[in-house]
């Protein structure tokens, strides 16, 4: 029988706490090696057991806790992103967004007046001042703003509802905000 | 582990507390850092953590999480390129097997260096094999199921890593004389 063999045999046959064959014994009787591999290996077990098991260093369960702590929130981020992605647009944009709520609103107010000319009798018409033409060129250049015509496709009254409302009062003291103002007239339609 | 599958997150805390020094020294010996085996260990326990929505209890609760442990170190092994550091332990390390006379502490101590040294020199699933073994007393069909092994390459591995550290240990396990590995 070939030492290797014999050796394995022996070594496996130690741990699992089995008797070795008797063809090994015979082995064994005649290999001096062998018979001082079975000694090392025996010695081998005994050394092993001088590493015994030690407890973790100090702060070991305090830096785990962190951690599962850390790993909590990042679930529960990843849980909620589609929330904090529509809150996070809402605040990178909220000066445009605001700027549109306020010209949507008073857009608004304005198509759903009935035209000047169609309200205005013929005889009035002739009274219309310079200043009342004026007015209403600026309302015929509100009308053509471009955001005007999208209002259909800005969701603006919902996003509105989803701002805080220090923003948007901020979001009026830009300086990015054009106003659009009758001379005559102290409020004004930004954009 | 099923208790924490249903949303029992004392039940995680309880597994943590019962495996977290067997899971600390087995990466321990594992990666022969004491710093490094810690880390690895509560990455063990997160990636536990992580793992209650696709765990199934095909085996023992202990070969699950002592595979984790073991793929995991052996993964850093790999990434370190089996450049592992003996085993320093730090003056205020605890010993849990209780007080020892100072001298044959000293003496266990340099003998526990060198036994990490000569595990540091196995390669990686040698050494994974006589850890989980000799020093976790999983039986070979254990830890054949934890290294995805079948039980006759696990026997293999052991017997091909006892003989590695009987040469790297020569001077302790063989005090006369010599024989042919």
């Amino acid at each position: 029988m070939q030492c290797n063999k014999v050796r394995e045999a022996i070594s496996l046959a130690r741990y699992e706490g089995q008797k070795i064959d008797p063809s090994i014994a015979q082995h064994m009787d005649r290999c001096a090696e062998c018979r001082a591999f079975a000694n090392a290996d025996a010695r081998l077990d005994e050394l092993l057991r001088v590493d015994p098991p030690m407890a973790p260093g100090p702060g070991f369960d305090t830096r785990f806790f962190a951690r599962l702590a850390e790993e909590k929130a990042s679930r529960q981020g990843r849980a909620t992103s589609t929330g904090h992605t529509f809150a996070q647009f809402a605040r990178q944009w909220r000066w445009v967004l605001a700027g549109i709520s306020v010209a949507s609103a008073a857009a608004l107010i304005l198509v759903t007046r009935q035209p000047l000319e169609q309200t205005l009798k013929v005889n009035e018409l002739a009274r219309l001042t310079a200043q009342d033409m004026g007015l209403l060129q600026n309302l015929e250049l509100v009308q053509e703003l471009d955001l005007v015509r999208r209002l259909d496709e800005v969701e603006t009254f919902e996003v509105v509802a989803q701002l805080e409302i220090g923003e948007i009062e901020r979001a009026g003291d830009q300086p990015e905000t054009v106003i659009l103002t009758d001379p005559q007239s102290s409020a004004g339609v930004s954009r | 582990m099923l208790a924490f599958c249903r949303g029992d997150e004392e039940a995680f805390i309880s597994l943590y507390r019962r495996y977290r020094d067997r899971i600390a020294n087995h990466a321990r010996r594992l990666l022969g850092d004491q710093a490094r085996g810690e880390e690895a260990s509560q990455e063990v326990f997160i990636k536990l953590y992580q793992a209650r929505t696709r765990y199934e209890p095909r085996s023992r609760f202990s070969t699950f999480v002592f595979r984790i442990a073991t793929n995991h170190c052996l993964n850093l092994c790999a990434r370190l390129d089996h450049k592992l550091l003996a085993c320093e332990p730090p003056d205020d390390q605890q010993v849990v097997n209780g007080d020892v006379p100072q001298d044959e502490r000293i003496a266990q101590e340099q003998l526990r260096k060198e036994l990490s040294r000569a595990l540091a020199t196995l390669p990686n699933k040698q050494r994974a094999a006589l850890v989980l073994c000799h020093y976790e007393g999983l039986s070979y069909q254990e830890a054949a199921e934890t290294l995805e092994v079948s039980e006759s390459a696990l026997k293999s591995l052991v017997f091909r890593a006892r003989q590695a550290m009987i040469k790297q240990m020569e001077q302790y396990v063989i005090p006369e004389g010599k024989y042919a590995v």
